[in-house]
């Protein structure tokens, strides 16, 4: 079995737009694995139990087809809250009361949850899964070598520009990193914020080092430097880590960017106050909820020198789901989540800025807005994409090394030794 | 004996004291028993048992998701201190800072203005009412809302610096490691005080009118008769008042994940952040039971020491 990690997106216009394979409405037409005249019951958790909650909608949407294509399974639902299901979700696992089929968040419990052999082994459905999935998406999907989860939505980082702002000092997008520290100059001469992030949710300040990372070292020296075959103390690394360094040392970012969190930065980008957001994709949607009153553009991070793939993103599978090893029926219920998955994305990527783990090919584009299209455009010209991998690594890891990361940063540490730090964290 | 003056019960007729009531009934085991039987029960499953529990986890190498738990004596106890760059002892630093404050800034101030209220002044318990609004609101909104007071650009603490001219003085007071737990440490308090004004309040009030007035003619107004009259009669609050401030401190929870999350830089973090940390997104609940049984000896330790040290001033 082949764990593929990284992956060639140059079809990743498949993601939303490119034909895939559907078999959703033909599996009436298939010999089906669920009896018709039997009564089956499953039991399902999922966060965001809020109405206004991004997913809520597709979900119910997609449960409520299922419910009219499959009418002898009875679906028994429990959603929580994000911190609720952090917690809860260990706890019903040590307890073994773990549902039939649940949501995880790729580099949370999952190995461990594998390891407990309380995750349903895929490996013997895998012909007949993972030729549905997007590669990247399938990439989050094994554990040691086997297939154990499904993918849902993916997640990519973008670089979401206010055009007019940038226009009002005579500054152009940025293709370059020379140009991104030209406007830094610009604007921060004119006390205007060029980039702005959560510093307090951690990873967006992480995304920066792993984006120059990424460009500068290639995905497949990425892997190999988090699976221990090289050592994370190389000149690159630091020099990733000094990029960064960089774009808050010369004024790139507000001076409470620590303390603020993704929500106040997002909030910052649609009032005009910042010029740049680095972000993931469900910003997209979220801006084009906004009704901007300036034009945003949305691009790939800009390209630096010496870099290997100017085209390479920071993306991929996130939001996954396992099915309870000890699940009645196995088969049956195989073939509800497979058809309920596939309905649940289609209707999540509908609804706005999500990228599709699954293949769907009649993605109704009608209510995307601009900016969610512009998202989708920049996604087909993608050639290299890899998790940002702070989510491969255990959560204590993660955390030691965002703190070192801010502290490069904001300049309490020195850049220099962040390689020899990061192999010294990452392999502690 | 003398039954004079002693409240009597009738039973079947009978004239029946409260005192040779009582001596019947503690006389009689199985009364005992059924008075102290469901307290115990409870105490027992809800404390006493999770507690030993979390010892006998602290001394195993249990992590979710690993088949085999064996047996590793004290060795958490170590790690728990020497992993991530000791970051736990940083933590256990930040809550004795916050205790440091809490005894020698919250637990003097709710005494003080207990005092000036409870004995006469005007407006007195408009003030109580509106001092004692930050404990009805849950920890959560508190946070938040001082996000909003220290924010940078907006927050009221930089407005009024950059107003009267010390703008070079604002900062962003939960962004910047050396100012965020003093921060958080405000908030903290700004919510803990008035419970304990409250306490000392009615320890205040409890003073006998009599005892003022003749300290007053014995020439004791003002500081001295705050620190000769009433701090002695409020003993036995203050000494609840400082277990709960030195318990509280080592708990505090919810208002540090609110407002900093332990950030920046781990720079608010505190054991029971840490000890939530390890446990429900390390898994290790071998590490996390030891952080636990650490913080439960740490409130221990320091309320025997605060109960010896009233004593001893007795």
């Amino acid at each position: 079995m082949k764990k593929r990690m990284t992956a060639k997106l140059g079809s990743a216009a498949a993601i939303v737009l490119t034909a895939g394979v559907f078999m959703g409405m033909s599996a009436c037409a298939q010999e089906s694995a669920i009896d018709p005249n039997q009564e089956y019951t499953i039991t399902f958790w999922d966060i965001n139990s809020s109405e206004l909650d991004s997913k809520y909608k597709p979900r119910e949407k997609a449960l409520d087809e299922m419910a009219e294509l499959y009418p002898n399974v009875k679906v028994e639902t429990s959603y929580f809250q994000d911190l609720q299901y952090r917690e809860k979700l260990p706890v019903s696992a040590a307890a073994n009361e773990l549902p039939d089929f649940f949501f995880n968040w790729v580099g949370g419990t999952t190995d461990a949850l594998v390891k407990a052999g309380q995750v349903l082994n895929l490996t013997a459905y895998e012909d007949e899964l993972v030729p549905m999935w997007e590669d990247a998406a399938a990439d989050s999907c094994y554990s040691d070598g086997e297939l154990y989860y499904m993918p849902s939505v993916m997640q990519a980082y973008m670089l979401y520009c206010n055009v007019d702002l940038l226009s009002e000092y005579g500054l152009e997008v940025p293709k370059t990193y020379d140009d991104l520290q030209k406007i830094i100059s610009v604007l921060s001469e004119n006390g205007v914020n060029a980039m702005t992030a959560g510093g307090k949710d951690y990873y967006p300040i992480a995304i920066l080092q792993e984006i120059f990372d990424l460009r500068l070292a290639g995905s497949e020296m990425m892997l190999k430097q988090l699976n221990g075959e090289e050592s994370f103390d190389t000149e690159i690394t630091v020099k990733s880590a000094q990029l960064m360094a960089d774009l808050y040392a010369k004024g790139g970012f507000p001076k409470n960017v620590l303390s603020m969190d993704s929500n106040d930065a997002f909030a910052q980008f649609t009032t005009g106050k910042a010029a740049m957001m680095y972000g993931g994709n469900w910003n997209s949607g979220m801006l084009d909820a906004a009704g901007l009153p300036f034009e945003v553009k949305v691009i790939n991070f800009p390209s630096v020198e010496g870099e290997i793939d100017s085209n390479a993103m920071l993306g991929g599978a996130c939001d996954i789901y396992m099915i309870n090893s000890e699940v009645e029926n196995p088969d049956a219920v195989i073939e509800w989540i497979k058809e309920f998955m596939k309905r649940f994305t289609k209707y999540q990527v509908e609804d706005g800025g999500c990228i599709g783990g699954w293949k769907i090919d009649d993605i109704d584009t009608t209510n995307m807005g601009p900016i969610t299209q512009q998202q989708n455009e920049l996604l087909t010209t993608a050639t290299d994409m890899i998790r940002n991998w702070d989510l491969l690594m255990d959560f204590e890891k993660a955390l030691n090394l965002y703190t070192k990361i801010e502290e490069v940063f904001v300049g309490q540490s020195d850049a220099d030794t962040f390689g020899a730090d990061m192999e010294s964290i990452v392999r502690d | 004996m003398n039954y004079d003056g002693m409240p009597v019960f009738r039973i079947n007729g009978t004239q029946v004291f409260e005192e040779v009531l009582m001596e019947k009934v503690l006389g009689n085991k199985k009364v005992v028993f059924a008075f102290i039987f469901p307290a115990a029960f409870i105490f027992s499953v809800f404390v006493l048992i999770p507690i030993l529990m979390s010892v006998g986890f602290s001394l195993t190498n249990w992590q979710y998701g690993e088949p085999e738990i064996s047996f590793i004596g004290l060795k958490n106890y170590g790690t728990i201190f020497t992993q991530n760059d000791g970051l736990f002892l940083k933590a256990v630093g930040n809550s004795l800072k916050y205790m440091f404050a809490s005894v020698f800034i919250m637990v003097p101030l709710a005494f003080i203005l207990a005092s000036l209220l409870a004995t006469g002044q005007k407006g007195g318990k408009i003030f109580m009412t509106i001092l004692f609004l930050p404990v009805v609101i849950s920890g959560t909104i508190v946070g938040q809302m001082w996000i909003k007071l220290y924010n940078y650009d907006y927050g009221v603490f930089n407005l009024l610096l950059r107003a009267s001219g010390l703008g070079r003085f604002a900062d962003d007071w939960l962004g910047n490691p050396q100012t965020a737990i003093w921060a958080v440490i405000i908030t903290c308090i700004w919510q803990g005080m008035p419970y304990t004004l409250l306490m000392f309040y009615a320890a205040v009030k409890g003073i006998p009118e009599e005892i003022l007035e003749s300290a007053a003619l014995d020439g004791a107004v003002g500081i001295k008769r705050m620190r000769y009259i009433i701090l002695p009669s409020c003993r036995a609050i203050l000494e609840v008042c400082l277990t709960f401030a030195v318990i509280n401190s080592f708990k505090i929870y919810d208002i540090i994940v609110s407002m900093t999350n332990g950030g920046p830089m781990n720079a608010t973090e505190v054991p029971s952040t840490q000890m939530i940390t390890v446990l429900f997104r390390g898994y290790d609940y071998g590490r996390g039971s030891a952080m636990a049984v650490f913080i439960v000896l740490e409130c221990l330790v320091c309320t025997l020491v605060i109960r010896k040290a009233m004593k001893e001033r007795k």
